[in-house]
């Protein structure tokens, strides 16, 4: 079976309309942001407790609310996972050190056979750092990129590649504010991933481009090279998308709670980065040549 | 094709390296509980040792990260040494409490990280591992020596009141003030402050100035109530304040403290158990002598032991004086006859019985009203045991995760691969047809390799993040086989043979998978420098799956085209 095997579609000309739809979806998710006033970090970050309780019964949030209220608790944030008999309970960071055993107590208080599945407790002091690693750990592996590409293709490629990261990461974290998800450690490794996933998808365009360029041009502009390779790969982009979409989307819906929001990162940053190696990252080279042509040796 | 003798070669070496690295964690993985309970202990722990290690996420267990608090270490100690104290202490008790192969080390100048596998009850071992444990043995001031300071207390602070009340500004910042002393007394657990959920539930405070006009500018003798105890060796006087008021007690008694009003000699204590008397829950209040007689540096050995006084089933803990302790003892208890000596247990009292004449022998208890239950009074048996902190541990970080959910991890996750493999073959068959299963069986190749190394090279830990890393790599490692094929395919439409199409696309591919690998181990690299344990699983995972995907997809797929389209072969593949 082949698909799209002489495809001619051309994209460079549609670059215009996808710069508007891209900026619209960036300012709808920056909007989202700043009504909320920045993304919705985890406890990993701000600090607090986060307890993953199974009842011996089916019970309401409302129930748990008016255990914690009880010990000054009640502003927890509380959600249902998974099975109807497990429950969330998110504490912030507060001025009392013990929130989580004081929290514990007393829910232990009404049902004493609870079960505690999952308990993660992080000072305010540790969040912060890891905050910082975080930004550290995107920055630098932005930085490298940009090198590695610099020498490996040119710079405005490196740029491009760049541009098309940046796009993608604020995009989904513009989605995980729509959709009211939390910036955890495991989020953010999944960002980090985007960014390569992203990466590896455009640098396979990228490399066509190169490749093309080094044949003789006999009259053909740039931004028909660039459709060209585009148009080349277009049928490897496809597939490589699709099954990592459908690996993905196995682990969204099998993975278990735990890893929803690391899997739900993914689904969204694999559809974008797919979509931004053509629309975003291919095009900034076509616009960069309309300002300052490549010299032709 | 003689070359083909030393890739075949290479290509099953590699896969029988790794069918070797794998083999213990397989035999491991399969022990039914059974048939591992059969097993010589030894040989067991040697096989799990070899066998892939699971993350705690997956097996159950707690990660702790303990910061030491040096602010109130005394003069001249290093923070290293401290440190190294601290260690062997938490070391020392997690050895009696019975953990197998704990992870106890150094993270930074001040941390400690405690990784604890399959621990059932994360929260009992957190308490073992954080309770200070500073045991001190302090003598207890009399009824009319605490009357005394208590009175000129008050007096100190109706005075100051007095002055204060004249500008309501003033008495503003004297509740404000008031209110950051008690949360900062809260937060630190100290002596004088009772649990800190308490805090939390106080109604807004009146003031200070308020409540000292309130109370006839008495505001601590109105609330501690005396009573004579009439004990063998004479008369002595306890003191009580009501549970409800504690809180303001430790509040004023706190604000004394900071205004240098207490002598430097004494120091009050709160018991540490609040009981019912008359018409709701009091607490007693000691005024003692702030220089211990002995500390817990005296104690030879400690143990739960059941106890008499106590309802059946109720245990106290017991504890022998080793000699210095015992001479100690003798020579305290000789001077100080009719007097009550507090036992003190992290700035707690924990019974101030009466010496009723010397004691020779080195043996004492730690009790509480109605004994404790046994795990209660094995557990401080085990940190009196181990030893005090010698500074008090803050914990920083705590997860946790329950045996039964680490199961259903893996449950899930095996899920997700199965599931994500079964697409994958499916797609790669329909679509490059038996070329498409070359590929699939290079990447089932490719995550036996890649569990191979992680065992065998790395001794890497698999946690839920580095499932995840597998399933993706499932996803994305069929892309090098993509890429060749596409190119395959270009060269079959431009009326090349298939063998020449075959090199040709290899050739042509190589390039662009290495760059586009290459970019992607620079952001799994990143994510190892910056991550923390699962977060780490997740980069190794995925680092290890580019390079030995590069392998599989380069070499074993040529090596099986370049078998089947030998002379004499097939003379195309179906792509």
């Amino acid at each position: 079976m082949q698909f799209l095997t002489n495809a001619k579609f051309d994209f460079m000309s549609q670059r215009r309309i996808a710069m508007v739809l891209s900026m619209t979806v960036i300012l709808v998710g920056l909007g989202s942001l700043v009504i909320k006033g920045g993304p919705k970090y985890s406890i990993d970050f701000t600090g607090g407790t986060l307890l993953q309780l199974r009842f011996p019964e089916e019970v309401s949030a409302d129930q748990l609310r008016t255990e914690l209220a009880r010990v000054g608790l009640g502003q927890a944030e509380i959600v249902r996972f998974g099975a109807p008999d497990e429950m969330l309970v998110r504490i912030q960071q507060m001025t009392t050190v013990a929130a989580d055993s004081v929290a514990k107590d007393a829910l232990r208080e009404r049902w004493p056979d609870l079960e505690l599945r999952r308990e993660e407790t992080v000072g305010p002091k540790i969040g912060g750092e890891l905050r910082g690693a975080a930004g550290q750990a995107i920055l630098l592996a932005l930085a490298l990129i940009l090198i590695y590409i610099t020498i490996r293709f040119e710079f405005r490629f490196a740029v491009a590649a760049i541009v098309a990261l940046v796009h993608d990461v604020v995009i989904t974290l513009g989605v995980f504010s729509l959709a009211n998800h939390e910036i955890s450690l495991a989020v953010i490794a999944a960002f980090l991933t985007i960014v390569g996933y992203s990466l590896n998808d455009t640098i396979v365009v990228f490399d066509r481009v190169r490749e093309n360029l080094r044949i003789p041009t006999g009259g053909r502009v740039y931004a028909e090279i660039l459709n060209q390779s585009i148009n080349q790969s277009l049928s490897r982009t496809i597939i490589t998308s699709g099954t990592t979409i459908l690996v993905v989307v196995a682990l969204l819906v099998l993975g278990g709670e735990v890893l929803r929001d690391f899997s739900f990162a993914l689904t969204v940053g694999v559809l974008v980065g797919t979509y931004s190696s053509i629309y975003v990252a291919t095009p900034i080279l076509a616009e960069w040549e309309q300002r300052s042509p490549r010299k032709r040796k | 094709m003689k070359s083909f003798r030393w890739r075949i070669l290479t290509t099953l070496a590699v896969l029988a390296l790794s069918l070797y690295a794998l083999k213990d964690t397989w035999v491991y993985y399969r022990l039914s509980p059974e048939q591992a309970a059969e097993m010589d202990p030894e040989a067991l722990s040697d096989l799990k040792a070899k066998a892939l290690r699971l993350g705690l996420d997956l097996q159950g267990g707690m990660h702790l990260v303990l910061e030491i608090d040096d602010s109130e270490a005394p003069e001249g100690t290093s923070t290293s040494d401290l440190m190294d104290r601290a260690l062997e202490v938490i070391r020392n008790r997690i050895d009696e409490f019975g953990v197998t192969e704990p992870v106890v080390q150094k993270a930074g100048e001040k941390r400690i990280v405690v990784e604890l596998a399959g621990i059932q009850d994360p929260e009992r071992a957190q308490q073992i591992i954080s309770k200070a444990a500073v045991l001190e043995f302090q003598m207890v001031r009399t009824g009319s020596e605490t009357r005394r300071l208590v009175e000129s207390l008050d007096r100190a602070l109706a005075r100051r009141a007095g002055v204060e009340s004249a500008a309501d500004t003033m008495a503003a910042a004297d509740s404000a003030d008031a209110d950051t002393t008690a949360a900062q007394v809260a937060g630190a657990d100290t002596a004088v402050s009772p649990d800190s959920a308490e805090a939390s539930l106080e109604p807004p405070p009146v003031s200070m100035t308020q409540d000292i006009a309130d109370n006839s500018g008495r505001p601590l003798e109105a609330r501690i109530t005396y009573e004579r105890i009439a004990g063998d060796a004479g008369d002595y006087e306890r003191a009580f304040v009501e549970e409800t008021e504690v809180e303001r007690m430790s509040r004023y008694l706190a604000r004394c403290d900071s205004l240098g009003l207490i002598p430097d000699d004494v120091e009050f204590l709160w018991g540490s158990d609040a009981y019912v008397r008359g018409a709701g829950p009091v607490r007693d209040i000691y005024l003692c002598t702030k220089d211990p007689e002995l500390t817990g540096e005296v104690l030879e050995a400690a143990s739960a032991q059941p106890d008499p006084n106590g309802g059946p089933g109720t245990f106290h803990v017991q504890f022998d004086l080793d000699r210095m302790g015992r001479r100690l003892f003798s020579s305290t208890t000789g001077e100080n006859v009719g007097r009550p000596m507090a036992i003190v247990l992290d700035g707690r009292v924990r019974s101030a019985p009466q010496i009723q004449s010397k004691i020779r022998g080195g043996t004492a208890t730690i009790t509480r009203g109605g004994g404790f239950p046994l795990e209660e009074a094995q557990d401080l048996a085990i940190v009196l045991n181990a030893g005090a902190l010698p500074v008090p541990v803050r914990v920083e970080e705590e997860r946790a995760v329950g045996p039964s959910l680490g199961r259903d991890s893996i449950d899930m996750g095996k899920n997700a691969i199965l599931y994500g493999f079964a697409f994958v073959l499916v797609f790669m068959g329909i679509y490059y047809r038996i070329s498409g299963l070359i590929a699939v069986l290079a990447l089932l190749l490719n995550l036996v390799l890649m569990l191979a190394v992680m065992v065998g090279v790395f001794e890497a830990v698999l946690t839920l993040p580095g499932i995840a890393g597998f399933v993706l790599t499932v996803g994305m490692a069929v892309d090098a086989n993509v890429l060749i094929f596409e190119r395959i395919r270009e060269e079959l439409r431009n009326q090349q043979t298939f063998r020449n199409a075959i090199n040709r696309g290899y050739e042509r591919a190589f390039r662009t998978i290495f760059d586009a690998n290459l970019t992607t181990f620079i952001t799994a690299v990143a994510l190892l420098w910056f991550g923390t344990g699962p977060i780490r699983g997740f980069a190794v995972v995925l680092a290890i799956g580019i390079v030995v995907s590069m392998f599989t997809a380069l070499f074993v797929t040529r090596l099986v085209f370049d078998l089947l389209t030998r002379p004499g072969g097939l003379r195309q593949v179906s792509i």
